[in-house]
């Protein structure tokens, strides 16, 4: 489903990505770990299509297409969602302008008709619902004025209202206290169907205890180091990093 | 030092209208005869060259009868309205006259008081040298509906020019609203200057909403000047569709204890637009307030101008003044120049003040088109967005919506999406 080969990436000249092998199979939870620096939101935002990165070397291949020509909005129609480490706040345009068009682009690309205001609210109120949101929500400027743990949940309820097939999600879990934690979890875990693939990008463990992926990958300097079962994150938490990153000096 | 780009035959020709005080007009004319046209070393002046006009010859504006209606402007306007052509008043599209409502060719002039009769800047003495006609609105009574005071320009033959001047008072306790439309419908090259005095009593308050679309070759110079006493409010938004050369200055003078203004204004400037915001804010007393809000939406080769300048008297203590501008650059070749300006008097006063250039955010745009919206639409929210910051501190909801049609016309944003109800009390009917 989701193939990347050998990919390599800099930024301004500078290597990030240093030859990324990794294989995500249509319902499998893949998670990748690793300490700041490492490259794991690039690797998010290239797979989204952010532009500021160059692509030097390898490919990276969803549902047998290459993702490397299309744009951003070309990448969502495929199935590929973002959900961001920092949200971005955009005043003037409302919550509510900005899934309801998200939602119709998808309708649009399906070959599908507009959703009607009605059976908008409908959907996306049911949605709210699950992640303890209320109206006033879809009211606010997108993200503008959240707090750190408003925005991770307004992340879910986009993914929620636009159920990709390839749910990336960097570092959802930071900034949200233990209860929105499970909040956001529990709607993550809803979206989990054998058709589905979710990549999880996270510092920490504590995610992965209400997420449990499949496969565990140790991201660092742009390579991958490790990768095992959900054990592996239990080995890092308990061990950190540093064996590792030795590992990989010993490679 | 003399100006030929008005012949002295025309100067004649109004100075020779009965119902006018001679005197006046021709000191005017006078005066602005021996003044030096304002220079770009000219500090109000740096960024904003009238030497071109000076080169043109202006004629009169009056020499095709208009067969103009109010349905060739794109708004709706209401009954309770005083329309002008080309500068002159026109009986037929407009509501009568009343006992406090008098057109100033009709004998208001001496309700002008003294020191407005004494024009200082090159423009307002053009004005009062030249003044076609205007209103004196006496404002004794609290109104529900807005009244409209409407200009259209017309096509006229050669280079045509108007001058307008209306005087505006609000009796003490006096809630009032007026929108102010200037419409241009020909594109002809024409100079307008247009001065607009206020005088707020004790606890009036005014809500002055001002339209303007001049047209590529308009230049157009307006001045509207608000005196507030004590517990008063003035609230002007200045909404500016661009012209070849648009000016607006507009002065808020706190005079009283308590008085509050509001200066918010948006400027969409296109093609070779040139929009120049001026504003002056005097807190001369104790605990005024001021907020102000100017935003520019810069396209092709267009230039805004944004000068603020706000004062903080000795004597006025407690006082509090924000002001925040900013521009977004659509281009490389647009052009802003933001200039915060304060000067503070008294310690004890609290000050906030803001200035932005810059393009669409990058980060909001990918945002966006992670989320599936094509880049062009993702555009066009980030644009209107923008925009709607200062469309949505009006408070009369109709217009609003009318002025969000008219910014997407402007825009050209075909976003079918933009005018769907998009705040909490849009949706009742719906709910």
């Amino acid at each position: 489903m989701l193939t990347i080969k050998n990919l390599e990436a800099c930024i301004e000249d500078k290597a990030i990505l240093k030859g990324i092998h990794l294989n995500i199979k249509p319902g499998e939870v893949h998670a990748i770990m690793g300490p700041n620096g490492s490259g794991k939101s690039t690797l998010a935002n290239i797979l989204a299509g952010r532009e500021e990165y160059q692509i030097t070397a390898g490919s990276m291949h969803y549902q047998n297409v290459d993702l490397a020509p299309l744009t951003p909005d070309e990448r969502a129609h495929l199935g590929l969602f973002l959900s961001f480490q920092y949200p971005v706040e955009i005043p003037g345009v409302s919550n509510l302008y900005l899934l309801k068009s998200a939602l119709n682009a998808k309708r649009k690309h399906m070959g599908l008709e507009e959703i009607d205001a009605i059976d908008f609210l409908t959907v996306v109120r049911e949605k709210m619902k699950l992640l303890h949101m209320d109206d006033s929500y879809l009211y606010r400027d997108v993200n503008s004025g959240f707090s750190g743990g408003e925005k991770k949940r307004n992340e879910i309820l986009q993914l929620l209202l636009l159920e990709p097939s390839l749910c990336i999600l960097d570092e959802t879990d930071s900034g949200l206290d233990i209860d929105a934690l499970r909040i956001v979890a529990e709607g993550i875990n809803l979206m989990r169907n054998e058709k589905r693939s979710i990549l999880l990008i996270t510092h920490y463990q504590r995610l992965l205890d209400y997420i449990k992926p499949d496969v565990v990958h140790i991201l660092s300097d742009g390579k991958i180091v490790a990768e095992g079962d959900y054990q592996l994150a239990t080995v890092l938490e308990a061990e950190g990093y540093e064996p590792f990153l030795q590992k990989k000096a010993g490679d | 030092m003399s100006h030929d780009m008005i012949d002295r035959s025309l100067f004649e020709a109004c100075a020779a209208l009965p119902g006018w005080n001679k005197q006046l007009r021709l000191e005017a004319w006078q005066n602005w005869q021996s003044m030096a046209t304002p220079t770009i070393r000219d500090e109000a002046w740096k960024y904003t060259n009238i030497a071109r006009l000076e080169k043109m010859v202006f004629t009169e504006a009056t020499s095709t009868p208009s067969t103009l209606t109010l349905n060739d402007i794109p708004l709706t306007i209401p009954e309770n309205r005083f329309c002008f052509i080309n500068g002159v008043f026109n009986t037929a599209l407009s509501a009568d006259l009343t006992t406090d409502t008098y057109l100033l060719s009709k004998s208001a002039w001496p309700h002008i008081p003294n020191e407005y009769q004494t024009p200082h800047s090159y423009f307002e003495r053009l004005n009062a040298a030249m003044l076609n006609d205007g209103l004196y609105l006496n404002i004794k009574s609290s109104t529900h509906s807005p009244m409209y005071l409407v200009l259209l320009q017309d096509k006229t033959n050669g280079f045509s020019q108007h001058h307008l001047r209306h005087r505006i008072k609000v009796h003490a306790g006096i809630k009032s609203e007026i929108v102010i439309v200037d419409w241009g419908l020909a594109d002809t090259t024409n100079l307008t200057t247009y001065i607009i005095d206020i005088e707020l009593d004790e606890g009036a308050e005014l809500n002055c909403i001002h339209l303007k679309k001049a047209t590529t070759k308009g230049y157009h110079i307006r001045q509207t000047h608000s005196h507030l006493a004590k517990n008063s409010h003035f609230n002007h938004f200045n909404f500016d569709f661009g012209a070849k050369l648009s000016r607006n200055e507009i002065s808020a003078h706190l005079n009283g204890e308590h008085a509050a203004c509001q200066l918010n204004g948006l400027a969409l400037a296109r093609a070779q637009d040139h929009i120049d915001n001026q504003t002056q804010i005097g807190h001369l007393a104790p605990k005024t307030n001021s907020v102000e809000h100017y935003r520019g939406i810069i396209d092709n080769q267009a230039c805004h101008v944004f000068h603020g300048h706000v004062l903080i008297d000795t004597n006025a203590p407690d006082s509090i003044a924000n002001q925040q501008n900013k521009n977004m650059l659509l281009t490389s070749t647009g052009q802003a120049y933001a200039e915060p300006q304060l000067e503070i008097y008294n310690q004890n006063v609290q000050c906030i003040h803001g200035a932005t250039v810059g393009d669409i955010d990058e980060e909001a745009l990918f945002y966006l088109r992670s989320r599936g919206l094509s880049d062009e639409i993702a555009r066009q929210l980030l644009i209107f967005g923008f925009a709607r910051s200062i469309l949505e501190t009006l408070a009369d909801k109709n217009l609003q919506n009318e002025l969000a049609q008219w910014i997407k016309t402007h825009l050209a944003i075909d976003s079918e999406l933009i005018l769907e109800p998009y705040r909490e009390n849009d949706h009742e009917d719906i709910k």
